[in-house]
């Protein structure tokens, strides 16, 4: 496996993830530990909010985008972590039984005040299997610099 | 329990709640299923983690709780960068500044799992007693420090403004500054974030609403 570094990566480097399924059970599961709001729990509650219908919590799309991203399109990156995310934009509900994957550009490569590491601005839109944007925000990953790699950046 | 509606939220208000201690089987189940890296797996790396480029450890001199004291330096470039506290420490020779060393004993968590420890807390201690209806969106999110199992995570959330719904009297929304502390008093994370809740009784449909 060939490691990418900070440096491997190009501004307008662009592509989409594989795809996962969102499932009842997930979206329940996710909800009970960390957003148990009666429209992600309960179809009932669901029916008679704003969504509809059982929908996932905001912040399980974010974490099921986040695992298309670093399982997937930087599985082989040397990921170090992540600095935050601007404009997350919450779209479209995700309902149980939809499939997301990310499309994502790399819109700038920045230093870090660390100069160890290098900062990736990423424009990330999660979409459903209907080609709907139900997520986008701006990603800011730190990748670790070929120049530091193995022990003490030697 | 009586409910808190978008009209009974005030401007300025402070909150600060929450005190949930990081479970290190929540936190390694998390990073195995959305962010598995070796510094959340607690597994040697070939490359430094970002914790190393965060403030090691508390000392007197920290920042007091607040974003807008020492410690807090915005990126220059667009007044929104990670503003990393004490980023500027050159690498030192500290046996935890090697990448992989010290990840076995003390994983970190996965920058994504606070956040939503964050949502959580939020959840117990808000939002489950109000009339809550979901979120559009976070204008921006920083971490500026490294969670570990066993730290211990508070809230404090400050409303920001309210505005009612363009074209739906029964809805309004609201902007939050929401910052997690950690034991020490430190901001590990912070964020701006809107929140959309149900109206006490609907406004006029027609017509400028204040």
């Amino acid at each position: 496996m060939t490691r990418r570094w900070f440096e491997d990566f190009t501004v307008g480097e662009a592509g989409t993830t594989g795809d996962c399924e969102v499932t009842e059970e997930g979206i329940i599961g996710f909800a009970e530990q960390y957003d148990p709001q009666p429209f992600h729990l309960d179809h009932d509650a669901a029916r008679e909010s704003l969504f509809g219908g059982l929908a996932a919590s905001g912040w399980h799309t974010l974490s099921l985008a986040n695992r298309l991203l670093v399982h997937g399109w930087l599985q082989d990156a040397a990921v170090a972590g992540a600095a935050g995310f601007d404009e997350l934009r919450w779209r479209r509900p995700v309902y149980p039984g939809d499939r997301l994957s990310c499309r994502y550009e790399v819109a700038a490569a920045n230093d870090t005040p660390d100069q160890r590491f290098g900062e990736l601005r990423v424009i990330v839109e999660v979409v459903s299997q209907d080609d709907t944007v139900v997520m986008s925000m701006e990603w800011l990953p730190w990748l670790a610099r070929r120049a530091h790699s193995g022990p003490r950046g030697s | 329990m009586s409910e808190t509606y978008w009209e009974d939220q005030i401007i300025g208000s402070v909150h600060t709640f929450g005190g949930v201690t990081v479970d290190e089987e929540q936190m390694r189940a998390f990073a195995r299923e959305f962010d598995a890296r070796p510094a959340t797996l607690g597994e040697p790396a070939e490359w430094p983690e970002i914790s190393t480029a965060r403030t090691p450890a508390m000392d007197e001199d920290s920042c007091d709780q607040d974003l807008c004291g020492r410690g807090f330096s915005p990126d220059p470039a667009d007044g929104l960068g990670p503003g990393k506290v004490g980023a500027e420490a050159p690498p030192t020779d500290d046996p935890c500044d090697t990448p992989g060393s010290s990840h076995g004993a003390r994983p970190a968590a996965s920058e994504l799992h606070v956040a939503c420890l964050c949502m959580r807390m939020m959840v117990d201690h808000v939002l489950r007693t109000s009339s809550s209806l979901g979120s559009p969106g976070i204008h921006q999110l920083r971490w500026l420090n490294t969670v570990h199992a066993g730290d211990t995570l508070t809230v404090r959330q400050c409303l920001l403004g309210k505005q009612p719904h363009p074209r739906r009297p029964d809805v309004g929304f609201t902007r939050n500054r929401t910052e997690v502390l950690n034991q020490d008093g430190r901001v590990v994370m912070y964020m701006e974030s809107s929140g959309m809740f149900r109206r006490r009784a609907a406004a006029p449909a027609t017509g400028e609403q204040q």
